[in-house]
């Protein structure tokens, strides 16, 4: 095993060799924004489709002894690309029926069969994020589950803990404030319009938001107080005056960041790694590793991964943390803009990092959107891609790190929508943009929608 | 045509045209020709926060307030069930 697969089941099970059940259940925001109020949320069905079958990325988390369960058996052509690359790959349990708009999780719950197999087993479950959902997978087959509970998970995820936590330690910040009452909300709305009257914007962020879902950004008084109403009229006629948002400056940035770190069960933290997101009108698209960053910055971002641990020690989680942060133009830092107490999509990259990114090279994370008229086998995407996929250390190219996304929309007739998602890895940045421009063009050139 | 249908065409055009500038507008990009059938989502390139937008960009542009509580994904899918939905929000 290598340095972060024994740091992970150190942090989440206390034995760096434990052997761990692995669910890719992302989203898991989506459980914990249940009975919340939200602004108007939507999203195609088809995009949650894809979203669920990101848990095929849990396979590239695991090492040999463990196990991954998946809504349907991985593509074998892809399987047996991952293993002439060198990369050990767990026992895979797949569930006897799965439903593209439910989670791996909800979809092994109905599945007893499933359920007893995994009875069995002699590993603790380990998860994306943890909701109730998971919890009751757990008591359903009486494995324990290596995390702290949905509670803690829930409650350290809020934007609104966030933003409190980052005031008390000091932290910078967007000016903003926390709201878990609609009184606060409605001062904070009159907070705001001074800030709009100077030609700010502002951004409400529901506090369990995800992926640019319950976040509007509010440029004129009107559309500040018509989202106002948005809530209040839904809270009144709810009856539950418990709500949850944090309303913020809209900052100027000259980019975003990620970085990672790991909270023990003995308390300790150790940073994982800091990357350059890649986004598109707030939806991420990919990472840039190593971060274009200066020492500094690094420094900075260490000290306060150190600080956010050992507080959210205190508050009893343990696990992966991902924190968002920005850079802005002056070259400034704001080193908390959202705490995801939970696996992101680069905790799935970093064991391919270990192995294939060498001191001085460079990757790109991203996805390829894809329209689909019929599904995608791997052999024949492998073939239009010839010469373009990365062979092994050392070399140059595409490392397509999930295939169940390309196809996850498929319908029983018409085209769909779908995702490739792959590392681009090479010697320079330059040499990354080459091979990201033939993929994508092969890929345009190659497939009839 | 009777008076009312006219009235009714002349309503649902001038709403078709409302979703079609705003959606130009929030995706500041040119555009594919936007027809009725275009689809929001996956051919237009609009996400979760592009729609919160069109909605308030609806509401100011055709100064109405809709029912957010009876709105549902399946509204969202291409310009024409948009405007569907629109017309019925804004119905006399």
């Amino acid at each position: 095993m290598t340095g972060f697969t024994r740091r992970l089941r150190k942090a989440l099970v206390g034995s760096p060799d434990a052997a761990v059940v692995l669910l890719g259940n992302f989203e898991v925001e989506e459980q914990w924004a249940r009975g919340e109020h939200t602004l108007p949320r939507f999203s195609a069905a088809a995009g949650t489709a894809v979203v669920n079958r990101m848990d095929e990325f849990a396979m590239l988390l695991a090492a040999a002894g463990d196990h991954v369960v998946l809504k349907t058996a991985p593509d074998p052509a892809y399987v047996d690309y991952l293993r002439a690359l060198g990369l050990e790959l767990p026992t895979v349990h797949v569930v006897s029926q799965q439903d593209p708009q439910r989670t791996v999780t909800e979809d092994i719950l109905r599945d007893n069969e499933l359920l007893a197999r995994l009875s069995t087993l002699d590993a603790s479950i380990a998860v994306h994020g943890v909701s109730e959902v998971e919890e009751e997978l757990a008591a359903a087959t009486g494995l324990t589950l290596a995390a702290p509970s949905a509670l803690v998970c829930k409650a350290v995820n809020s934007k609104v803990y966030s933003r409190r936590l980052a005031d008390e330690l000091g932290l910078r910040q967007p000016d903003g404030r926390a709201c878990d009452t609609l009184e606060q909300l409605a001062a904070a709305v009159e907070w705001a319009r001074g800030l709009l009257a100077t030609g700010r914007r502002v951004v409400l962020k529901e506090a369990f938001g995800v992926s640019g879902k319950g976040i509007a950004v509010l440029d004129s008084e009107r559309r500040l107080d018509r989202t106002y109403r948005m809530i209040a009229d839904r809270v009144h006629r709810r009856g539950d005056e418990r709500i949850a948002f944090v309303l913020e400056d809209w900052v100027d940035k000259a980019s975003d960041l990620n970085y990672q770190f790991t909270v023990s069960r003995d308390g300790s933290v150790s940073f994982d790694f800091v990357k350059e997101a890649i986004t598109e009108n707030g939806v991420h698209k990919g990472h840039w590793m190593p971060a274009d960053l200066s020492g500094a910055h690094v420094d900075q971002l260490t000290m306060c991964a150190d600080l956010l641990g050992k507080r959210l020690a205190e508050d009893g989680y343990f696990g992966v943390v991902g924190v968002d942060a920005l850079t802005d133009p002056a070259g400034g830092l704001y080193p908390v803009i959202e705490i995801n107490a939970r696996n992101n999509m680069s905790t799935y990259q970093v064991l391919l990092q270990e192995r294939f990114l060498g001191v001085g090279r460079v990757a790109m994370a991203r996805h390829y959107p894809l329209r689909l008229a019929e599904p995608l086998g791997f052999a024949d995407a492998a073939r239009l891609l010839d010469g373009l996929l990365l062979s092994g250390v050392g070399g140059s190219g595409l490392l397509v790190n999930n295939f169940a996304t390309v196809n996850a929309g498929a319908r029983a007739e018409g085209p769909f929508d779908g995702r490739l998602y792959g590392l681009l890895i090479a010697d320079t940045a330059a040499e990354v943009a080459v091979i990201d421009a033939a993929v994508t063009a092969r890929l345009a050139e190659g497939i009839p929608s | 045509m009777t008076d009312t249908a006219t009235a009714t065409t002349v309503r649902r055009d001038r709403i078709v045209a409302a979703i079609s500038s705003a959606l130009i507008e929030i995706l500041e990009y040119d555009l594919p020709e936007i027809t009725e059938d275009s689809r929001l989502f996956d051919q237009l390139g609009l996400d979760s926060t592009g729609v919160f937008e069109l909605l308030m960009r609806l509401e100011e542009a055709l100064d109405v307030e809709f029912d957010t509580d009876n709105l549902e994904m399946g509204h969202f899918e291409t310009v024409r069930s948009l405007a569907d939905f629109v017309v019925s929000e804004t119905g006399d």
